[in-house]
């Protein structure tokens, strides 16, 4: 209750505060913890194996000065805005469709999901292998049906190898959504749909007037959840073209892991630079919030 | 609270092993996949002679940098380790990784080596030796002899200028009709310009890194010169397509599968195509061709697959039992006549135990081959592209060559200063005042 001491509640509701206990002291050390050594480390200057130097403000200035990071939001963004409109649009029409009596659609259904349980990793590699100009399948399908002349290299040219990876995160994502429209369909209330009948509206101006508002509550957190999940890409780029060529493809994260982490090998073995590596993730981190802060603030205008 | 965290999660598995033998193990980290066979049949007869030491073989390939030092963070390193045989070596010295050998190096050890394996910013720092390289790594051209005959070539005549590089390429190229192609290169992952720019470019006397003046040097005539050769072999088609979506092993799959004839790679190729492949691709081995005007510098060969000591190991002796042991004539010869390597130990490197693994005896030839000298590259906190993601901008014509070559040297330069401002880095280490190219 409001006023009482924390020992007074401790006392009241101590049980509860026990079986919180654990769950809180792995968030502490796996969620917390790091999150504040992240901000400190992008203070300094360390190569992850020597001693950290402090820089001050040094790998934020040098962050505003970097023409690559801002290739990589650059990209970042494109890639989150094709995944917003192109990828959601997609998921409601197909949860649209597979929620009307149509024949076969558990099937379809299924189908669509199909991807999003596939590994990324997987993906990648068989995608890469589909994309592939000299005996991939996508190339040879496009050829065959007189689309294009001669293969290209989709991963491999700088104009489309980004666009290619949006392409197959699409594939890979738009079931999982296609799966919370359907949910959120679902839930409205079939008499609304009847009276609307009555009314005289037909499948169109049920779908803007009545489907579209009553999902809103659901797509605002499909929205924020694909936004903050589009930032985040990383595993697919890092796979297909490992940002490449030359940073054509390159997103924020995959820009983080090339100085976090040091090369092995022949050629590529570099001193790696973690501060600045955090740096370039409290970055996207600032990025992230603002706009979730500011969808947030949206989603409640006109509730 | 990090460590003590990785500390428990790393060494549970080991506490288990311990409680199973009363042995000593020594755990030993390794990025060689290449050569796991040998290694893996060799250890087992090191097993039998020192049934007192129970030897833990680890690979990390990919991110073994990163693997290592989380092992450090946690506290639980591995004994004995593979360290890169370049400047990087003296960041783990610095990091207190690493335990000097001198105390087992004795002069009579140390004469087996052929000149030069014990080097600074290679296996040695402040006079110490850290390491032991085993290897001598090459850089050749591999071609395809099966694809030679089929355009016309001679199959015993192989490319020796750039010029005759690109007429092969495209007179193999026009032979394949889109079936094969001339020339390969898996260009995916970057790291491959530094095979097909820089090695190339050593061959019309060009070096990164000016040993005499102490100043970086990629935007030179013979940089530029070999990235035009590999741009004008790409504009001719002579490059099998898709270069950017296919990584190295692509790429020497393309060639072992008769899709493409010429590929420049190092003396480790040959393993890969007979051992790791399973392949009997019919090819040859040649030195780089070097430019229509004549040979300006030497190609470059490399110390590799060096092994050393943890600082933080219990049983340093049974550490260096089981280095000593990969120091052996009978280790270094196995791996020899398996075509893994060429060993820093000239003894070993006879006729004999080099013919018998194809190509083998080609990548062994040093005659025109150098050892270049360290440079301090790989210790610069280089701000911008890397000179392979630079290469990659450049060749597929999203940088302008000057210009971009221009830059990196400048950021480059000015990272030098850096570290040697901060007293990372004392440049005279690195300066070579009489350095020619075309001397060994």
């Amino acid at each position: 209750m409001k006023g009482e001491s924390f020992i007074v509640r401790l006392k009241r509701s101590w049980g509860a505060y026990i079986l919180c206990t654990p769950t809180l002291m792995l968030f502490s050390v796996f969620m917390i913890y790091p999150v504040f050594y992240v901000i400190r480390l992008s203070f300094y200057q360390w190569d992850g194996v020597t001693q950290m130097k402090f820089v001050g403000l040094e790998n934020y200035i040098r962050l505003l000065h970097d023409p690559i990071w801002w290739k990589a939001l650059k990209n970042t963004v494109i890639y989150v805005l094709s995944k917003l409109f192109v990828e959601l649009s997609l998921a409601l029409g197909m949860a649209v469709v597979l929620n009307s009596k149509l024949k076969g659609r558990k099937f379809f259904r299924s189908v669509f999901f199909l991807p999003v349980v596939t590994s990324t990793a997987v993906v990648g590699i068989v995608f890469s292998g589909i994309l592939s100009p000299f005996d991939g399948t996508f190339n040879q399908i496009l050829t065959k049906l007189g689309l294009m002349r001669s293969f290209r290299d989709w991963l491999g040219d700088p104009k489309t190898a980004l666009y290619a990876i949006i392409g197959v995160a699409i594939w890979h994502d738009v079931g999982i959504n296609m799966v919370f429209f359907l949910a959120g369909l679902q839930s409205i209330p079939e008499y609304l749909y009847d009276a609307a009948r009555v009314d005289g509206a037909g499948p169109w101006r049920q779908f803007i007037y009545l489907t579209l508002p009553m999902l809103r509550p659901i797509a605002l957190i499909i929205v924020m959840l694909s936004i903050i999940g589009s930032f985040k890409v990383f595993d697919l780029v890092n796979v297909m073209t490992g940002g490449g060529p030359y940073y054509a493809s390159e997103v924020v994260t995959d820009y983080m892991f090339k100085y976090g982490f040091a090369g092995s090998g022949l050629g590529t073995g570099v001193v790696a630079q973690q501060g600045y590596a955090a740096t370039i993730g409290i970055g996207l981190f600032l990025i992230i919030a603002v706009l979730t802060f500011f969808q947030l603030k949206l989603g409640r205008i006109g509730e | 609270m990090k460590g003590l965290i990785l500390r428990l999660g790393l060494s549970f598995p080991l506490f288990w092993s311990s409680v199973a033998t009363a042995k000593t193990e020594i755990v030993f980290w390794t990025w060689n996949r290449h050569d796991m066979d040998v290694r893996n049949e060799m250890f087992r007869k090191f097993a039998e002679r020192h049934p007192e030491i129970h030897l833990r073989m680890v690979i990390h390939t990919d991110r073994y940098q990163d693997m290592l030092k989380l092992a450090w963070d946690a506290g639980n390193p591995p004994d004995v380790f593979q360290t890169p045989s370049n400047s990087l070596i003296v960041q783990q010295v610095e990091a207190g990784w690493l335990m000097p050998l001198d105390r087992w190096l004795t002069p009579e050890f140390k004469k087996r080596f052929m000149p030069g394996t014990f080097q600074p910013y290679i296996s040695m720092v402040g006079g110490h030796v850290y390491a032991v390289p085993t290897a001598l790594l090459t850089a050749k051209l591999f071609y395809n002899r099966t694809l030679f005959k089929k355009a016309g070539l001679d199959p015993d005549r192989p490319p020796r200028t750039w010029g005759e590089l690109r007429e092969y390429a495209r007179r193999i190229t026009e032979a394949g009709k889109g079936r094969f192609y001339g020339f390969v290169i898996g260009a995916k992952y970057p790291w491959v310009y530094t095979m097909n720019i820089t090695w190339m470019a050593a061959t019309a006397g060009g070096y990164p890194f000016s040993y005499r003046t102490g100043r970086f040097q990629y935007n030179s005539e013979p940089f530029k010169r070999a990235f035009s050769l590999l741009m004008e072999m790409i504009d001719d088609g002579s490059v099998m397509p898709g270069m950017n979506s296919m990584d190295d092993d692509r790429a020497r799959l393309a060639f072992c599968g008769d899709r493409a004839a010429m590929i420049i790679g190092g003396s480790w190729n040959p393993g890969v195509f007979v051992g790791q492949f399973k392949s009997d691709v019919d090819f040859g081995v040649a030195d780089l061709p070097v430019p229509d005007e004549g040979r300006k510098g030497l190609a470059p060969a490399f110390f590799a697959y060096q092994w050393s000591i943890s600082s933080k190991t219990k049983h340093p002796d049974e550490a260096w039992e089981v280095i000593r042991f990969m120091l052996s004539d009978e280790y270094l010869t196995a791996m020899v006549r398996a075509g893994k390597n060429l060993s820093t130990v000239p003894a070993v490197n006879t006729p004999e135990n080099l013919g018998l693994a194809k190509g083998m005896k080609e990548c062994s030839d040093l005659k025109y081959h150098k050892v270049y000298p360290p440079t301090p590259e790989e210790l610069l906190r280089l701000k911008g592209p890397p000179f392979i993601e630079v290469a990659a901008g450049i060749v597929n014509g999203q940088l302008d060559m000057d210009e971009a070559l221009e830059d990196l040297d400048r950021r480059l330069n000015q990272a030098l200063k850096e570290a040697i401002d901060e007293g990372r880095i004392m440049l005279e280490d690195f300066l070579v005042p009489n350095f020619d190219p075309m001397k060994k």
